[in-house]
């Protein structure tokens, strides 16, 4: 019986503008294109949404929305110029000026601002970008917030002074060469159980806040990353090169080698699954776990969300003989 | 569902409160989300939603007389303005300090009028979900409304399956079409999930052949597309391709809002793109969608009181349930947003 893929949005978007407004930092006003009349709406997306921008076959990169969550036909991003780029950021400098076509695919959201009386937001460089609409959205319902934005040095910081602008008593704009670097220890200050903590930048920023905030109350914590966290040697250790995944509701069972990846398994076992970047960080093809200890691979879930059962299914493996997925 | 929040609806959404035209002179009450809300238009023409109870002695305010920019309650006569403030008693000199009835967000976008029971500030971050095909031009529309004591979400479900119009709905789907086809696709976002199902060529029902004009002896080409746009909104298209290649689209809008845990205000939407104008086509397509409606309503309440919402959410998922099961997971994730952080006890977060 043939079973519908399911799939996320996709569409072929216009660059409608693009602007400069730091070193190395270019800013996208993706649409679809003006003569395109009854055109629907994009899909809504609340703070914290990312797309994928699909370059090439093997070139898919994801980037926050940082527009106005209510204008459905503008999706805004901001691109920073990576010098290491692996190619995204560097296709999207040199490609994609005003009129160019790019394929987008989402949103989807795994940093969503979730309810709290207050806000710590943390943003180092480009990931200022989530943090823009996330600090509205908490100033709007009426929580407390603050946000530290880090980055080498003013002129690369991308939304700064407007930032200062609208909320000067909630703002710290923290330039590395003017301040050193963020004194994250009296920034965090203690544990608070009415306190979220939201941040977005490079690697060393995570993981500098994830270690001060192991004291912090489960949950406390809220982090995006636009690159995959590596495997740690224990992780290594622990996984089983063979093992089997139960698909539970579709009946299927599925084994799985050393080589194999559990979600080209079980899309090609015809499961319906929703599958994006294959690299552990976008979370489209999360599932639950009824049985079974997975080996969490991904750089997507929270500790919260791995108790809970889920797990994600392109990098992530087994510790266990067989693993049951509610799918 | 926890003791404390036992409901399933976010409040961070905007859900159809009413239609216009039912707000003209007379306030109207109504429960929304649980919350008992009282809507009134001020002779500026504003409409305005106050939570449906005087600061005094807790009298329903849909008892109320309109004065102009101002409500005054029926049993003391204390009157508020259209900010909610309270600004005169008629028994005594002075208005007590602060006393006020809750006032929610509210949007009128012609035929609907659009409420926020969420946090008031957050209103202003959002807005209500694109309203196809009413106010497009070519198309003609016919409204309708009722109730449904059955959990909003099931509704959704229900409306987002449709695997089941061979056997409810048997007549008024063509009679090659024994079963309906698995879907074609099914496309997610952060926000939404519609399906489409492409149906194999069959001679017309009789609602599409009076609708439409077809010939009764020609095979027609159909798909069939479901919409879950918000919590607060279904849609629903049936293609029909004539041998000319022209489509005849008839869609259903339903704008879902929550009353109770176990009832749901319907306000839908009957449109299409031919017969423009046509009373006769009108009629037709409202005998049909009535009926259509009448059995949807006759099944839902039949679960929602011999199973409830409960043990229809944790029965055999089908296939056809693929749609349905997205949209049950967004709302599950507006939900988790808006409860807070999830917190383990006697766990602390660590690297992992």
């Amino acid at each position: 019986m043939p079973t519908a893929g399911v799939h996320e949005f996709t569409a072929d978007l216009t660059v409608r503008r693009r602007d400069t407004p730091a070193e190395g930092v270019v800013v996208l006003d993706l649409g679809y294109p003006d003569d395109r009349t009854g055109c629907p709406e994009l899909p809504r997306w609340q703070p914290g949404a990312h797309i994928d921008l699909i370059l090439s076959d093997d070139l898919v990169r994801q980037y926050s929305l940082c527009g106005d969550p209510r204008d459905p036909t503008v999706w805004r991003i901001g691109v920073l110029l990576d010098p290491a780029s692996r190619g995204g950021s560097r296709f999207v400098h040199e490609h994609l000026h005003e009129g160019a076509t790019v394929t987008v695919r989402g949103p989807r959201n795994q940093f969503p601002l979730v309810s709290s009386a207050k806000y710590r937001f943390i943003a180092g460089g480009i990931g200022i970008t989530p943090i823009l609409t996330m600090l509205e959205a908490a100033e709007l319902s009426g929580a407390e917030s603050t946000l530290i934005y880090g980055g080498r040095n003013r002129k690369s910081m991308a939304f700064a002074d407007d930032l200062l602008g609208r909320h000067p008593d909630k703002v710290t704009v923290w330039p590395q060469d003017e301040r050193g670097l963020l004194d994250l220890d009296s920034l965090l200050g203690e544990p608070a159980d009415d306190t979220l903590i939201y941040c977005c930048g490079p690697e060393a920023l995570l993981t500098a806040v994830e270690e001060r905030c192991s004291i912090w109350p489960s949950g406390s914590l809220h982090v995006e990353r636009f690159a995959a966290k590596a495997p740690t040697a224990e992780q290594l250790a622990t996984a089983l090169e063979h093992f089997e995944v139960v698909c539970q509701r579709s009946g299927v069972t599925i084994e799985v080698g050393p080589d194999d990846s559990v979600l080209e398994l079980v899309e090609a076992a015809g499961v319906p699954i929703t599958t994006s970047c294959y690299e552990g960080i976008c979370g489209s093809c999360r599932a639950r776990v009824l049985d079974g200890a997975p080996d969490h691979r991904d750089s997507v879930l929270k500790a919260a969300e791995k108790e809970a059962g889920d797990m994600i299914l392109c990098v992530s493996r087994s510790c266990t003989p067989r693993l049951v997925l509610d799918l | 569902m926890s003791a404390d929040r036992p409901d399933n609806y976010p409040r961070n959404c905007w859900f159809v409160a009413a239609t216009s035209s039912e707000v003209v002179t007379a306030p109207l009450g109504r429960r929304l989300l649980g919350e008992d809300v009282v809507l009134w238009r001020s002779a500026g023409g504003r409409l305005i939603a106050f939570e449906n109870r005087c600061a005094h002695r807790a009298f329903p305010l849909s008892h109320s007389v309109i004065d102009g920019e101002h409500l005054i309650c029926g049993y003391h006569g204390c009157t508020y303005d259209s900010d909610g403030a309270c600004t005169h008693i008629p028994s005594q000199e002075r208005v007590p300090s602060g006393m006020r009835v809750r006032t929610f967000p509210i949007l009128e976008d012609p035929p609907f009028v659009w409420i926020w029971m969420g946090s008031p500030g957050a209103a202003a971050l959002s807005s209500p979900p694109h309203v196809p095909w009413i106010r497009e031009p070519g198309w003609t529309s016919f409204y309708s409304a009722w109730d449904v004591a059955a959990n909003y979400l099931m509704v959704h479900e229900h409306y987002l399956d449709f695997s089941y119009a061979t056997i409810l709905h048997g007549a008024d789907i063509p009679e090659a079409i024994r079963s309906m086809p698995a879907f074609s696709e099914v496309e997610v976002s952060e926000t939404t999930v519609s399906y489409t199902r492409v149906l194999p060529p069959a001679r017309p029902t009789d609602w599409e052949a009076d609708a439409g004009g077809l010939d009764r002896t020609v095979e027609y080409r159909r798909q069939e597309m479901g919409t879950f746009a918000s919590p607060a909104l279904h849609l629903h298209q049936w293609d029909l391709e004539t041998p000319a290649a022209e489509v005849l689209t008839t869609t259903r809008l339903h704008a879902l809002t929550p009353e109770s845990e176990t009832s749901t205000h319907v306000f839908m939407a009957g449109s299409r793109n031919y017969a423009p104008g046509s009373a006769v086509v009108t009629e037709v397509l409202r005998s049909f969608l009535d009926g259509v409606a009448g059995r949807d309503v006759a099944v839902l309440e039949a679960v929602s009181a011999h199973s409830g919402y409960q043990r229809w959410q944790t029965g055999v998922e089908f296939q056809a349930d693929v749609a349905a099961l997205h949209a049950r997971r967004i709302v599950g994730v507006m939900l988790s947003n808006e409860a807070g952080p999830a917190r383990i006890r006697g766990r602390r977060a660590g690297r992992d």
